[in-house]
């Protein structure tokens, strides 16, 4: 969780990588919706990619035309090199695992497994013993002969999954696999498809909305806005150096600071708040631009003693707090009606101290508080802060 | 479940009540009746087989294997038009189809009576058929086998009961989860291959119930063959309607409509048996 000093590229290093999987300028509609405006990315060879946003973002339609089940209406993809629509069936190297798992009802587990082989005209005996060898990995093979309408959801998925992998491909694409799923089957199905994907050395890539998905099992995360990418990453990046509040917000919790930039340092600025001046890290700002300082709840600490006045410190009054079981989510009231939200863990010494209307001194690292362009829609009130 | 199940006979009283009266009883009735005699035009109630070997007969013998050849040859026709229509309707169109599937349903609104006396214009010797290959030339008199025979009893009967085919087969298409075929394709199978291994194993239920309702109706149709079959094309369904009708040979007719019922029964459960698909909910 260390946050890196010095030059930081928001925008991460994917760009500059090697491209196995390679979008160029790609757009996409739906009668008037613009469902994929102007994406160009570059996923790398064996990488497990998320393509994280909210419904109607476009990660799916992306996903689709990675995998030719729609083609762009401009720009292209292709796939070490070749552009995939130019792809005979059996040739791509994409295949998909879908949200609802598309298992054909009227075959059995085997058959549903076997598909893709038979596809491929390959001997029925060596078609055997890669069925059974792939159903050994997902452990399904005690359920070889059942028809999927008699397994259970995880079960299902599990198929899905060996349907897609006994083909060997290249690059499987997931679209939000594990959405149909309880809580606890899906950690555990999360933690099944890290190994698959590592032990495989196959290309995920893996659609969601959800942002814990996301950060958990991804080696890169690219962030959907509207059809366009919002951000590219490590979860890590992603997650401490958001390119904008939507990014920010959209991966986790966060507190906002608005101020105007006073100062650069290397690899920082000074910003003046309505609760004082803050040192912040982050991309490179201009003395007067106007900028939001976030922070992420785990990453502002609550001082010892009453000095309010030190480097990036506030006074904060206790607003509401939320026990969580394992931390507290404790919402603080600062000066000007700034609300900065801590998680606090429940066996701290401090947590004794949290009780609503209580005054605190709290201390917002300058190298946990990042800096975003303020939003370009924000209203005048809400950015002159 | 137990008290479930005590608990609802009460309800299915009507059902089994109604079930009973219309159905059970003059079907026993029949049975019963199958094995007098008539004398004088009146039911004996003597036991007899005399009614069943008269069916093995060549005379009644080629009227049953008749009817069961051409509901057979009708049901394949409507299934191998109805097949491609529904398909087309359910998995292609997308804007006229309110539209299409109305104007396969209209005929159904006007009597069967009447859809028959308007293939005898088409089909007649100075009919729309007749004239239209007359003017083009490629023939110089007029065809006589397009009227009065099992030609034209079938091209009725097919053109009357294809809705009843397309319908069921248009409602399996229809709700075929699309995601399946993008699934076989991203497997690597063409449409074709799509075709065979998915969708017509998947539509199999629907072409089940098409040709049930299919072959059901033409096995035991009446008019059609009456108005367009002529003397020489007897189905059962008439020679039935003749027994009860015209020579008052109850016993006789009961022997004939129960083994026209045994026939259908049996295909029924051939064609619920291919319609079953295992692995289906």
């Amino acid at each position: 969780m260390t946050i890196v000093t010095g030059k930081i590229e928001p925008m991460g290093t994917m760009a500059a990588e090697h491209g196995l999987i390679e979008i160029d300028r790609v757009r996409k509609s739906f009668g008037a919706h613009a469902a994929i405006d102007d994406v160009s990315l570059a996923l790398g060879e064996g990488h497990f990619v998320t393509l994280l946003g909210p419904s109607g973002c476009g990660k799916t339609t992306l996903l689709r035309m990675i995998g030719g089940l729609e083609t762009p209406d401009s720009g292209s993809i292709r796939i070490a090199g070749t552009p995939v629509a130019s792809f005979s069936p059996i040739d791509r190297p994409t295949r998909m695992v879908f949200q609802s798992y598309a298992l054909f009802p009227h075959m059995t587990v085997e058959k549903n497994v076997a598909y893709g082989l038979q596809r491929r005209r390959m001997p029925d005996a060596e078609i055997k013993t890669k069925v059974a060898a792939q159903l050994e990995v997902v452990g399904l093979s005690e359920k070889a002969k059942s028809y999927p309408s008699e397994l259970s959801g995880g079960q299902q998925q599990r198929v899905a999954l060996a349907r897609a992998l006994v083909t060997k491909p290249r690059v499987l694409l997931l679209d939000e696999p594990l959405a149909a799923l309880d809580l606890k089957l899906r950690q555990r199905m999360q933690a099944e498809l890290k190994s698959l994907q590592r032990s495989a050395a196959i290309t995920f890539v893996y659609v969601t909305h959800d942002q814990h998905e996301a950060l958990g099992l991804s080696d890169r995360v690219v962030v959907m806005e509207k059809g366009r990418v919002a951000q590219r990453g490590t979860p890590a990046e992603i997650y401490h150096r958001p390119a904008n509040r939507y990014v920010a917000e959209f991966v986790g919790d966060i507190s906002v600071l608005d101020g105007t930039v006073r100062g650069t340092a290397d690899g920082g600025a000074r910003i003046e708040t309505a609760a004082g001046l803050f040192m912040a890290s982050g991309p490179a700002v201009r003395p007067g631009d106007k900028v939001h300082a976030i922070i992420r709840p785990e990453s502002v600490r609550v001082a010892s003693g009453d000095d309010g006045t030190g480097a990036n410190r506030l006074r904060a009054t206790v607003g509401s707090a939320t026990f969580r079981g394992a931390d507290m989510l404790v919402e603080f009231r600062g000066p000007a009606d700034i609300r900065i939200q801590t998680s606090i863990a429940s066996t701290a010494p401090e947590a004794a101290a949290i009780t609503p209307g209580h005054t605190v001194t709290l201390e917002l690292p300058a190298t946990a508080l990042w800096i975003i362009p303020a939003d370009r829609n924000a209203n005048a009130s809400e950015s002159s802060l | 479940m137990r008290t479930g199940r005590s608990g609802s006979v009460p309800l299915l009283t009507p059902a089994t009540a109604w079930f009973g009266l219309f159905f059970a009883l003059p079907i026993a009735a029949m049975v019963v009746v199958s094995f007098w005699m008539v004398t004088d035009y009146k039911l004996v109630p003597t036991f007899t087989l005399a009614n069943y070997t008269k069916l093995a007969q060549p005379l009644y013998l080629s009227i049953i294997v008749r009817t069961f050849a051409i509901a057979t040859i009708v049901t394949i026709l409507a299934a191998l038009i109805g097949y491609p229509v529904a398909y087309y309707l359910a998995r292609r169109l997308k804007r006229m189809r309110v539209f299409v599937l109305t104007l396969i349903v209209l005929p159904l609104w006007t009597s069967y009576l009447v859809r028959s006396f308007a293939w005898m214009l088409v089909l007649g010797t100075s009919g729309a058929l007749n004239w239209f290959l007359q003017g083009i030339g490629v023939t110089d008199e007029p065809v006589r086998w397009f009227l009065y025979s099992e030609f034209a009893v079938i091209v009725a009967l097919v053109h009357i009961y294809l809705p009843f085919f397309i319908l069921p087969v248009f409602a399996v298409l229809d709700k075929l989860d699309h995601r399946l075929l993008e699934a076989s394709s991203d497997l690597g199978a063409g449409p074709w291959t799509t075709f065979w291994t998915v969708t017509l194993p998947l539509s199999r239920p629907g072409i089940s119930t098409g040709c049930l309702l299919v072959f059901i109706p033409a096995a035991g149709s009446y008019v059609s063959p009456e108005l367009l079959g002529g003397p020489s094309v007897l189905m059962i369904g008439s020679v039935i309607a003749q027994q009860f009708g015209l020579v008052f040979e109850y016993a006789f007719g009961s022997a004939l409509a129960l083994t026209l019922m045994l026939g259908i029964l049996v295909v029924a459960l051939g064609l619920l048996r291919i319609g079953r698909v295992q692995g289906l909910k």
